[in-house]
């Protein structure tokens, strides 16, 4: 197969990944406890990262891709609002996506300002897999609700 | 939504994959099944796999679609499970069934004609 010239910067989406810093702990099965809260950290998806989504998805419709305050984030935004959550704690190696269960209360809006919070809800092992699970709120500034993201994942760590 | 009888096909489209984007990372964790063909075959795949956060955004047009935007961000709940890979230079097959004036199941299908992603949506 012909080989991909890597041309360096290009194809950076550091989107959703802007709370680690020095405090985020890599993520330890062993470690994590159902209930855990997840820190309360503001997030705000700017209009450029939206159409960023639009091209890795290769979705291109008008309420996504127009510039003014009535825009629309895509609904996948929400999806990578609940990996910046959880890496705002922990710093997720890799991982297999299983499930999502999310609700829109109405529809995110680039650039605004909103809060992120919730918990852990779930670990468990099944056949050899370690999942884990957690809750992502969503809410403006002002406590109106946004959105709510339920996620699974499979931890692709070592059975210890 | 038009229609009403129950169990009826509402929504069917095939869309094309690509990962042209995602092969050109140089970020971490490059490389990884998204974005080399040679680790994803390492791996057991045929090839590098579209990730979901490529694959799902087609699923949310076609609900958006069928449904209307007030509809879907009006607390319409979705849950889906991803069961199977799709290829990164395969296709997807997006398949919406009423079951009910407020339930909708969810299918999208690989290029092996396989399930990959499996779900319903309840409108409230």
């Amino acid at each position: 197969m012909e080989k991909t010239e890597v041309i360096e910067g290009v194809g950076a989406f550091p989107v959703g990944h802007w709370h680690s810093s020095a405090s985020t702990q890599p993520l330890d099965w062993d470690k994590i406890t159902t209930g855990e809260i997840l820190p309360t950290v503001p997030w705000t998806l700017e209009q450029y990262e939206n159409v960023l989504f639009c091209f890795f998805s290769e979705v291109r419709h008008d309420r996504y891709l127009k510039n003014t305050l009535s825009g629309v984030a895509m609904p996948v935004t929400a999806l990578w609002a609940s990996f910046s959550h959880l890496s705002s704690k922990y710093e997720v190696g890799p991982i297999i996506d299983v499930e999502h269960h999310f609700r829109f209360f109405r529809n995110l809006k680039p650039g605004e300002t909103t809060v992120l919070s919730g918990s852990i809800t779930a670990k468990y092992e099944k056949k050899s897999h370690f999942y884990i699970e957690w809750e992502t709120k969503c809410h403006s500034t002002k406590e109106e609700q946004i959105f709510t993201f339920n996620h699974t994942i499979i931890d692709l760590r070592e059975a210890s | 939504m038009s229609g009403s009888a129950k169990n009826t096909e509402v929504y069917r489209k095939t869309i094309n994959c690509f990962l042209g984007w995602s092969r050109r990372n140089v970020y971490p964790p490059h490389p990884n099944i998204h974005t080399d063909h040679d680790f994803a075959q390492e791996r057991g795949f045929d090839s590098a796999i579209m990730s979901a956060s490529q694959v799902v955004p087609h699923l949310h047009e076609a609900l958006i679609e069928l449904l209307g935007e007030q509809i879907f961000f009006n607390q319409t709940d979705i849950r889906y499970k991803m069961i199977n890979p799709v290829g990164s230079e395969g296709s997807i097959t997006i398949i919406i069934i009423r079951q009910s004036p407020t339930k909708l199941d969810l299918k999208v299908n690989n290029e092996h004609d396989k399930l990959a992603i499996v779900g319903v949506a309840t409108i409230v």
